[in-house]
């Protein structure tokens, strides 16, 4: 027994620390990285998970802030990919048709937390806010490939960006859409499987950052090039 | 209780564990399709690529090819006929002519004006074959009216033609170019096609220039010219297609569907917007 709580307390810190990984990279490579207005949402979304975490630990087991705690979770997460897709997307009619179901998407999460009971997920919110964030990743990967200037498309970060944000909100999605059903003993083995996911989604989004990071900076090859006058026929 | 429970419990964990998997096995399917399908694309794309720079290359040796038979036609005539005739004029001016009696003289400076006016009509010839002087001086509807009357002076082929909309007249290059693939066409129609006429007409459409040939003989259509192109053999088609990419233009052939006759449809944008 003693042997699972330990690894799922090594799930809980890996979930905990790797959204650290993103943040440390993005200023490793912040020549690079800063330059890329979409990686802002990627950066707050890491900060705020660490920050969860850290909040998660004191809030006190009552309703009323439970229910507080993972609106605002809920919330932030959804803004933050659904921002990050919209700039990334080309097709002003999608970028509407995003805008469009945040807003419905954000009016209900507003009546959902005054209205409904809250038992110990908000269950109905998430599943809604995966299908819709599924749907968007699934067209941005759509435009993606009908791109003919990409010639590699897991050579850009938003790839490995979307890839996690995917495989997060589809490998957690059963759990939590059936948080409220499982019983209290069982509940920490799945809310393991979450961590992972949550881990995996992490690392990917710093691979995303380590690609962008490596990648020649333009500047300086201009810079070699103009250096080369002296090659030129006078 | 207890059991229905347990029943209970272990079919929302196979809910969630089948659940769990499949959404996975959806997204990273999703995923590699993505992959896949991409590198499929740039396959394709690079075989496209690679197949277009063959034909260019085709296209490229058989101009080529054609400017040096040109080359070599050029030298063949001046070496062949001119040299031989302006050697023969020599020869009649030599120096022994002084000592000659003045008949002699008349005769021999006779024979070599006659040998001098055959040698410049024939470089006159040369150089008309290069660059016809009503193209140039009149523009395309008379050198192919020209061209036209010609070829039916020969009494072996009725040749005419008709330009419906040419008040605008095409670049002085582009001009060239339509009448080398008008040469070229006809060339191949008496070589080939044993047709009994051949028509010319012209007309616009839009920013379009159209001109169309009609010949009652054996013909080609648009299948044959493409298999004709990529092939190794065919080099006045494939020097029609280099000419018409440099002029943007297209090129039609096809059977009327009346099936009596064929039709050559050459299609060259008016303005070109690469041009200043």
């Amino acid at each position: 027994m003693e042997k699972y709580q330990s690894i799922e307390n090594l799930f809980y810190y890996i979930a905990t620390y790797t959204p650290l990984l993103p943040i440390i990279l993005f200023f490793f490579f912040y020549t690079n990285a800063r330059k890329e207005k979409s990686l802002i949402a990627i950066l707050c979304f890491s900060t705020l998970t660490v920050l969860a975490f850290f909040i998660e630990e004191y809030i006190p087991q009552k309703i009323i802030f439970l229910k507080i705690y993972y609106g605002f979770t809920t919330f932030y997460e959804y803004s933050l990919f659904a921002f990050f897709i919209w700039l990334n997307i080309n097709n002003r009619r999608f970028k509407r048709v995003i805008l469009l179901a945040s807003i419905l998407f954000v009016a209900f999460l507003f009546f959902y937390y005054t209205n409904a009971t809250f038992k110990r997920l908000d269950s109905l919110p998430i599943g809604i806010e995966s299908i819709l964030l599924l749907i968007f990743s699934s067209y941005f990967f759509y435009e993606q490939i009908n791109n003919p200037n990409l010639l590699f498309i897991y050579n850009d970060y938003k790839f490995w960006v979307t890839t996690g944000i995917m495989i997060y909100i589809s490998g957690s999605f059963f759990i939590y859409i059936f948080a409220n059903q499982i019983p209290k003993s069982e509940i920490s083995l799945y809310w393991s499987f979450t961590y992972i996911f949550l881990g995996i989604m992490n690392i990917l989004f710093a691979v995303g950052i380590l690609i962008l990071g490596l990648k020649p900076n333009q500047k300086r090859q201009t810079k070699i090039k103009a250096n080369h006058h002296y090659l030129d026929i006078t | 209780m207890f059991l229905l429970q347990a029943a209970n419990t272990s079919g929302i964990s196979s809910v969630l564990f089948l659940g769990t998997l499949g959404m996975l096995v959806l997204t990273i399917g999703l995923i590699m399709f993505i992959i896949f399908h991409q590198r499929k694309v740039i396959r394709y794309q690079m075989k496209l690529q690679q197949m277009e720079q063959e034909q260019q290359q085709i296209l490229l040796k058989a101009s080529i090819h054609l400017q040096e038979e040109e080359r070599q036609r050029i030298a063949a005539d001046l070496h062949d006929d001119a040299g031989p005739l302006l050697a023969t004029a020599r020869l009649y001016l030599n120096e022994n002519l002084v000592n000659q009696d003045k008949s002699t003289q008349l005769q021999s400076i006779f024979q070599a004006r006659q040998i001098l006016d055959d040698t410049i009509q024939l470089i006159r010839n040369i150089s008309h074959s290069l660059m016809p002087p009503t193209l140039k001086n009149f523009g395309l509807e008379s050198a192919i009216n020209d061209m036209a009357q010609k070829i039916s002076g020969s009494g072996s082929i009725n040749a005419s033609s008709r330009f419906h909309d040419y008040k605008d007249r095409l670049k002085q290059e582009k001009e060239l170019i339509v009448f080398r693939i008008v040469q070229e066409l006809i060339n191949n129609i008496l070589k080939h096609s044993n047709s009994s006429f051949i028509h010319l007409t012209q007309n616009s459409h839009g920013d379009s220039f159209l001109l169309r040939i009609h010949h009652d003989g054996r013909g080609i259509v648009q299948a044959d010219f493409e298999k004709l192109n990529k092939s190794n053999i065919g080099l006045g088609l494939k020097n029609i297609s280099s000419r018409l990419r440099v002029a943007n233009g297209s090129i039609f052939f096809e059977k009327d569907s009346s099936q009596t006759y064929y039709k050559v449809t050459i299609e060259i944008p008016k303005d070109d917007p690469y041009e200043s």
